[in-house]
């Protein structure tokens, strides 16, 4: 990877990453908190480095964003701005290779447990302490299901994904 | 990491998220009194002129399980939606869901959940009242 401007094959591998994370969100919509984004979005920053990770992020992001204009908008726009970006500044942090994968389980884990976080405090700040009290205690049984799904999808899939891609980045 | 492990590390995560799971819906469910109560039942529906007081004695737990119980004398209709029962008749008059429903009060004061989960306490009167939309 260069260290100035992405060239256009990093740009539009970027692209083609960010479009099937959102691909793969839609697919997995109906299994509720269940989702693959966390670990697609990780695998990339360690495999393609943390300024594309980001980037990656920020395009899905905005993917989202786009989506919104059909399912409609909410604050949750603005905390999904936070947690993906997030995500990958975590992975930067505690992931550097792809034989981590107790940690990227770990990571992932802890990361999908937590996730409701910003929107709360986003809550906090919008509509005051009780709603966002109310929001995160109500979303328990939703933030264990994200935690343990992402815990284990981390643990089978972190390093075959993470292979693979590393693969691909070598031919390129 | 070897695959069993793995297996071992997966069941543990789930385990975790289901016991924290068990342990919020048993911490956040409506807390039943056991035994034998004496509650009251008022039912009010102005456009008929009604308003009539019931005592019962019950062990039921919840109030769906009286108004099922005294369905003979409270001539409850009830319908299963997404968050359990609700009310849609009483004394014979039945709610027009377009226009009104059955607004519950206990002791004065607005039920905060669903007959299903509105537990019956002692000395208690709930007030069914038909209200418009």
């Amino acid at each position: 990877m260069s260290k100035g401007h992405f060239s256009l094959r990093e740009a539009a591998l970027i692209g083609v990453w960010a479009a099937m994370t959102f691909a793969v969100k839609l697919v997995l919509a109906p299994l509720a908190n269940v989702e693959l984004v966390s670990l697609m979005l990780c695998v990339f920053t360690v495999a393609m480095g943390f300024r594309s990770g980001l980037t990656a992020a920020f395009v899905f992001t905005m993917l989202t964003v786009c989506e919104s204009a059909y399912y409609g908008a909410g604050d949750w726009i603005a905390a999904y701005f936070i947690n993906w970006p997030l995500l990958t500044v975590l992975t930067w942090l505690f992931l550097k290779n792809k034989n981590q994968e107790i940690r990227a389980a770990a990571v992932l884990g802890l990361f999908g447990f937590f996730f409701d976080l910003s929107s709360a405090a986003i809550k906090l700040i919008l509509f005051g302490r009780i709603y966002a009290l109310t929001y995160l205690i109500s979303g328990i049984p939703f933030d264990a299901i994200h935690g343990a799904s992402n815990f284990i999808t981390g643990l089978f899939l972190f390093r075959p994904l993470c292979s693979q891609l590393e693969k691909l980045r070598d031919k390129f | 990491m070897k695959y069993k492990k793995k297996i071992i590390f997966s069941l543990a995560a789930a385990a975790a998220a289901i016991l924290l799971i068990a342990g919020y819906f048993a911490w956040s469910a409506p807390k039943t009194q056991q035994g034998n109560k004496s509650v009251t039942i008022q039912v009010v529906i102005s456009s008929k002129e009604i308003n009539q007081t019931f005592h019962y004695r019950t062990n039921q737990a919840y109030v769906s399980g009286l108004l099922k119980d005294e369905k003979n004398d409270l001539k409850t209709e009830m319908q299963k939606g997404q968050y359990g029962e609700f009310v849609t008749g009483l004394l014979g008059v039945k709610a027009d869901s377009k226009k009104e429903y059955f607004n519950i009060k206990v002791d004065g004061k607005d039920a905060t959940v669903g007959v299903s989960q509105l537990p019956l306490e002692d000395g208690k009167t709930y007030t069914f009242t038909l209200t418009a939309l």
